[in-house]
C-alpha cells in the first residue's frame, strides 16, 4: 500500500511537467528510492501555481519540500512560474529544480537569476535519467537542510 | 557514478569562511575533484564582496561559479551580504550554499527567502561534514548546469 500522502515523514515532491514519458520515467525512478517519498504530478504552471497555494481541487495539497519544475509548457511555462513563487512570501522559500531538456545559456542564466535554486539537464536514456535524478535526491535529501514543514 | 558531463570546464568555488579547519577539509575535498574545481579563500563579508566586485586587492579576480558562505563569519551579517549577492543584476545568478553550524529553522528559512540556492549543515563530526561537502562538489561539477561565465 502507498504511503499516505500527508504522513509528515514524507518527502514531498512535485513535479511540473507535460510530457508524459518524462512524468513515467520520474515516477519510475521514484518508487525505486530509498527516499520515503511522494511525488505530485501537474501538467503545467497554471495548475503548479493552484498547487501550490491550495487552490480549488488541491486545498489540501501538502507543502511540497522541492519542486522539479520544466521551463517549457503550455498555459504558463515554468519562468512564470518561477517569478510567481520567487516573489510570493509564501513560497519562495522552497527549493525549485529546473529540470528541463534546454541547455541554452539564455535559458540557464534567466532560471538563476529568477532564483532556481538549481538547473539540471534532461537526459535521453532511463538509466541517465535515473542516475541524475539519484543525484538530485543525494543533494536535496541527504546534504542540504531543507526549510521546515509548515 | 560516471560523470555525464566529465569534459566540462573546471568550476571556480569561492569559499568565504574563517575556520582553518574547515578551509583545510574543503580544500582537500576540491584538490580532489581531479583539477575540476579550483578554490578562493576568503575570510569576511566584505572581502567576499571586495572579491566579486573585483575591488582593491582583488582587481584580477575570476567571477567565481560557485560560492560556499559560511553564515558565521566575523564582522559579517550574511543576510545582508546574501542580499548584496543576490540583489545585484550581474552577481545574482551565482549560486550560494550556505554553510552554517546552527540548525535554527529560522535561519534555514531565512537564507532560502533571501535566494540562497542550497542550505547545507555544519556536521559537528569531521567526516559527516567532509561527506556532505563532497557530496555537494560532486552534485555542482557534474549534474547541475551551472550559469555561463
Amino acid at each position: 500500500m502507498s504511503p499516505a500522502p500527508n504522513d509528515p515523514d514524507l518527502i514531498q515532491i512535485l513535479l511540473v511537467e507535460d510530457s508524459e514519458t518524462d512524468v513515467d520515467l520520474l515516477r519510475e525512478v521514484m518508487e525505486d528510492s530509498r527516499i520515503h517519498n511522494h511525488l505530485s504530478v501537474v501538467r503545467d504552471g497554471v495548475e503548479a501555481m493552484a498547487y501550490l497555494r491550495r487552490q480549488g481541487q488541491y486545498a489540501d495539497a501538502p507543502r511540497p519540500d522541492l519542486v522539479l519544475l520544466d521551463l517549457n509548457m503550455p498555459r504558463k511555462d515554468g519562468r512564470e512560474v518561477l517569478d510567481e513563487m520567487k516573489s510570493d512570501p509564501d513560497l519562495l522559500h522552497i527549493p525549485v529544480t529546473v529540470l528541463t531538456s534546454s541547455r541554452a545559456e539564455q535559458d540557464i542564466a534567466k532560471a538563476y537569476a529568477r532564483h532556481a535554486n538549481c538547473y539540471v539537464k534532461k537526459p535521453l536514456g532511463l538509466d541517465e535519467f535515473s542516475e541524475i535524478v539519484r543525484a538530485v535526491e543525494g543533494f536535496w535529501f541527504s546534504v542540504v537542510k531543507l526549510p521546515p514543514k509548515g | 557514478m560516471p560523470d555525464p558531463q566529465s569534459s566540462r570546464e573546471p568550476i571556480d568555488v569561492l569559499l568565504a569562511e574563517d575556520a582553518e579547519t574547515e578551509i583545510d577539509l574543503v580544500r582537500t575535498i576540491m584538490a580532489n575533484r581531479d583539477g575540476r574545481c579550483r578554490l578562493t579563500v576568503v575570510r569576511d563579508g566584505d572581502e567576499m564582496m571586495a572579491y566579486l566586485r573585483r575591488q582593491g586587492a582583488h582587481r584580477s579576480a575570476v567571477r567565481p561559479d560557485l560560492i560556499l558562505l559560511d553564515l558565521d563569519l566575523p564582522k559579517t551579517d550574511w543576510r545582508d551580504v546574501l542580499q548584496q549577492v543576490k540583489g545585484d543584476s550581474e552577481l545574482c545568478v551565482i549560486p550560494v550554499i550556505a554553510l552554517s553550524a546552527s540548525e535554527d529553522e529560522r535561519d534555514v528559512i531565512d537564507a532560502y527567502s533571501r535566494h540562497a540556492n542550497g542550505f547545507v549543515l555544519k556536521a559537528r563530526q569531521a567526516d559527516a561534514f567532509a561527506d556532505s561537502i563532497r557530496t555537494m562538489a560532486r552534485f555542482w561539477t557534474s549534474v547541475a548546469i551551472l550559469p555561463p561565465k
